[in-house]
């Protein structure tokens, strides 16, 4: 780097120094100025602000005496209106009472009459179910009784055929077996009753009969 | 030989009576003639050989006693037996009588068989050379098994 | 009910003797051979012998007979009650049921025929025309049958024999031929076993099966065959036709061998008495095709007999060879190999079938038998050599493959005119060179071919207009773009 000579190096840092303490002093004369004028400017508005409020004030009261003014007049009217339909709600009240009161009467005298006929009525078909349920009942009797001796004597009947179905059977075992019962019998009674004598006889009569046949030569 | 079976025939009427009256015979003479014998002899059969005649005894010897019961046999095997079926079970009375009756009606030479058929209820059946005749109370009820089914119900209402 | 006569007569017999099932009688006096005599206890029995004064009687029920002891004569002969109830019924040679179905009949709508009755003479018989179809190709056509015939069926145990004829049976059905099977001395389990296949088969409609097991008594197995007999004129009387089979005859012969040593007969060849001829003969001979003034109908017999180790030359095989009409002989050796039924048909003859076969079956059917035997015979030369000319190899190769087509299976029925059509076809070109293993495969085909493609089927139904078997085979050799197609 060549050495730049001492006194240009001075020259410039001197210029430089001269320059920036211009700029400074500029500067804070500005700013002195901008505060001047703020200063002002707020100085202005609050006058400004002032006159505002003591403007707005007086409209404020005027408008005031005004609604008072309507307010007063609207109760009067109202309370004249009230009083008309307070009479008006009265008179109707009377009538309708006096109509509800007609009514009831009549109601009254409606409703024992009505009483008395119902209970006529009633009677009547008291009377009338008793008619009929006696009359069924019998119906309903004379028919059971009917029945039950209908199925009896079918059951009697069915009883006779078993009994005679049983003994035609019994009767017929009999008949097939008599035969061979009877032999038993003689069997059994023959054992006992007939003498070895009685025996030899019938002995002796077959060989006889065979002789006569001539079945032995 | 025929009269050989004449006095063996007497009083006996069944051929199991002949048959064992030969076994007493042969067992008597092989006790006699060996010494031994298969029959232990009972008194009756003791009792009738000693009622024997004595010349029907001596016809018996060593030689002849074996072919003498083989004849014997043979001309027994030959004779037709009468059957008689009794319902009753008849004792040695009751077969004497009928076979003297039998003898008495037919045959004096005639032989018995006698069988036990209870089904005859009384009287008896016969059976001559293969042929039987059933002269029973059985036979008769089975003749009349129709009358007499008749006949009961007359009892029936 | 009329009243019994007088004090009626009865011929009665005492016991002399008893032996087993013989019982020696005396009395009797005007008994005949073949009249029931019953015991007191109610043991039945028939009159066998008479001799000079005594009857035998062989015992049908078993009992205790004591000497002395009374038979009387009944007025019934040895018979059995026929009718048509008989039909599907197990039956025991008495005519009582043993199939634990009940009685036989409600009504007593039956005719009690003799079991002893004499064969129709020359007269009552015609000549047997009508070919009996067993469906079975190796017998309807080789070995054919004819209705009327009596055909030996002879064979070792277990041969196939009783499958055999359960096959023929069954193949009945829709023919209207009514079947008896005898089951003579058989076990109770093998005649349930047939009557169980039978039903199964819808074959027990049209079969009578007369069965007696060996427990019975000698005297009743005895009588099986000739119950079978007497059923089967029954109805072939009313001119139907029957198939009579009798199971068989060896135990029939052994059976009454028993009975004839037991009654003291003298003891002939073998120990059979000196009528055993007869007895089968007597029977066999009521067999036979009937005139309609005899009844028409007729009864195919197929007496059945077992052989020891294939050897025919024993009494019973060689008189029932003299008395039928020839004979099927099993061989269980081939049936071990396969071929079913196992029939050797170089040994198996039929004398009266080929008089019931149209011309063509019989040239065919000599053709078949022709090539089988060559075959047979070259066999033996094809083991050893190992250059064999084209004839001999194409006469080897068809007669393997006309047994490999003879092959049925049990319970099929193969129709006659396909029967025919099949056995032509090893003669025709396209099977030359074919080997077993094509026909294993392709035989049901072709069969199945035969019935429902329509040139097919037409050959074989127009197969009995042919007039020589070259015709047919000529018009076989027609089929064959049709039978490549089926067996590719």
């Amino acid at each position: 780097m060549p050495i730049l000579p001492a006194n240009f190096v001075i020259f410039i840092i001197g210029a430089i120094a001269v320059i920036t303490i211009l700029l400074y002093l500029r500067e804070y004369f500005l700013r002195k100025k901008i505060l001047h004028e703020q200063q002002i400017i707020s100085q202005q508005t609050r006058q400004k602000s002032v006159q505002l409020l003591g403007a707005a004030e007086q409209a404020e009261t005027q408008l005031l005496s005004s609604n008072i003014y309507f307010a007063q007049k609207l109760e009067s009217e109202f309370r004249a209106k009230l009083d008309k339909m307070l009479q008006n709600s009265q008179a109707t009240i009377d009538t309708q009472t006096n109509a509800l009161t007609k009514f009831l009467s009549n109601l009254q005298t409606k409703s024992v009459e009505s009483e008395e006929m119902q209970r006529k009525t009633i009677e009547q078909t008291i009377n009338q179910m008793f008619a009929n349920l006696e009359q069924r009942l019998s119906d309903f009797l004379t028919s059971t009784e009917q029945k039950t001796t209908q199925s009896i004597e079918l059951e009697l009947k069915g009883a006779r055929n078993l009994i005679e179905s049983y003994k035609a059977q019994q009767l017929k075992l009999i008949d097939e077996n008599i035969i061979a019962m009877m032999e038993q019998t003689l069997n059994i009674v023959l054992a006992k009753k007939l003498t070895l004598k009685d025996q030899l006889e019938l002995v002796y009569e077959a060989l006889e009969k065979a002789k006569v046949d001539k079945f032995v030569v | 030989m025929d009269d050989l079976l004449n006095i063996l025939l007497k009083d006996i009427y069944t051929l199991s009576l002949l048959k064992h009256r030969i076994r007493v015979l042969r067992s008597y003479f092989s006790k006699i003639f060996y010494g031994t014998a298969d029959l232990i002899l009972k008194e009756n059969d003791i009792a009738w050989i000693n009622a024997l005649p004595k010349d029907f005894l001596e016809k018996f010897d060593k030689n002849n006693i074996t072919q003498k019961i083989a004849e014997l046999e043979q001309t027994i095997s030959q004779l037709q037996p009468l059957t008689v079926y009794l319902p009753f079970e008849a004792n040695d009375e009751a077969v004497k009588s009928i076979g003297g009756m039998a003898r008495k009606l037919f045959n004096p030479k005639l032989f018995l068989d006698i069988k036990y058929d209870p089904k005859l209820l009384a009287g008896c059946a016969l059976s001559w050379k293969g042929i039987y005749k059933d002269y029973s109370l059985h036979e008769k009820i089975t003749e009349k098994k129709l009358a007499i089914s008749l006949s009961f119900n007359k009892f029936l209402r | 009910m009329n009243p019994k006569p007088q004090n009626e007569q009865k011929e009665i017999g005492y016991v002399t003797k008893v032996r087993d099932f013989l019982t020696r009688l005396d009395g009797l006096p005007t008994v005949r051979i073949n009249d029931m005599v019953e015991s007191d206890t109610g043991l039945r029995g028939w009159i066998s012998t008479l001799g000079l004064d005594f009857a035998d009687v062989l015992m049908l029920d078993e009992g205790q007979i004591t000497p002395r002891q009374m038979f009387k004569r009944t007025n019934s002969r040895l018979g059995v009650g026929t009718g048509d109830f008989l039909l599907g019924r197990a039956i025991n040679p008495l005519g009582i049921p043993i199939d634990g179905k009940g009685m036989l009949t409600k009504t007593s709508r039956e005719t009690i025929l003799d079991l002893e009755q004499g064969a129709p003479g020359i007269e009552s018989r015609e000549y047997i025309t009508r070919q009996f179809l067993t469906g079975i190709t190796l017998i309807d056509t080789l070995i054919p049958l004819g209705q009327g015939q009596r055909e030996l069926v002879m064979g070792d145990a277990h041969s196939g024999k009783t499958q055999f004829l359960v096959d023929t049976i069954v193949n009945q059905k829709g023919t209207g031929v009514i079947c008896i099977y005898a089951s003579i001395g058989k076990p109770a389990v093998s005649v349930r076993g047939l009557i169980n296949i039978l039903r199964a088969n819808k074959a027990l409609d049209y079969t009578v099966v007369i069965a007696t097991s060996s427990s019975e008594p000698a005297p009743l197995i005895f009588l099986t065959p000739k119950t079978a007999v007497t059923v089967a004129e029954y109805f072939q009387k009313q001119g139907r036709d029957v198939l009579l089979i009798l199971d068989d005859l060896g135990n029939h012969a052994k059976i009454y061998r028993e009975i004839s040593l037991l009654g003291n007969k003298s003891p002939g060849r073998e120990s059979y008495p000196g009528d055993i001829f007869y007895q089968h003969a007597h029977l066999l001979e009521r067999a036979g095709n009937f005139t309609p003034q005899a009844g028409g109908g007729s009864i195919t017999a197929l007496p059945v007999i077992e052989l020891n180790m294939t050897d025919f030359t024993t009494l019973i095989p060689t008189n029932l060879m003299s008395m039928t009409d020839g004979h099927l002989l099993f061989k269980s050796s081939l049936r071990s190999q396969g071929q079913s039924p196992a029939i050797d048909i170089s040994l198996s003859v039929s004398r009266v079938g080929r008089q019931t076969q149209d011309k063509v079956s019989n040239l065919i059917s000599a053709k078949v038998r022709q090539v089988l035997s060559q075959a047979a015979d070259l066999e033996t030369i094809s083991r050893f050599s190992s250059e064999l000319s084209e004839e001999t190899q194409l006469t080897l190769k068809r007669g393997i493959l006309i047994m490999e087509l003879l092959k049925q299976e049990p319970l099929t029925a193969i129709p006659k005119q396909i029967q025919v059509a099949l056995l032509a076809l090893p003669f025709i070109t396209f099977f030359n060179n074919k080997n077993k293993t094509f026909l294993e495969k392709y035989k049901k085909i072709i069969i199945q071919a035969f019935l429902t493609n329509p040139q097919l089927s037409q050959i074989a139904k127009g197969s009995d207009k042919f007039k020589t078997d070259d015709e047919l085979i000529k018009a076989l050799e027609d089929t064959t773009p049709i039978l490549q197609k089926l067996c590719p």
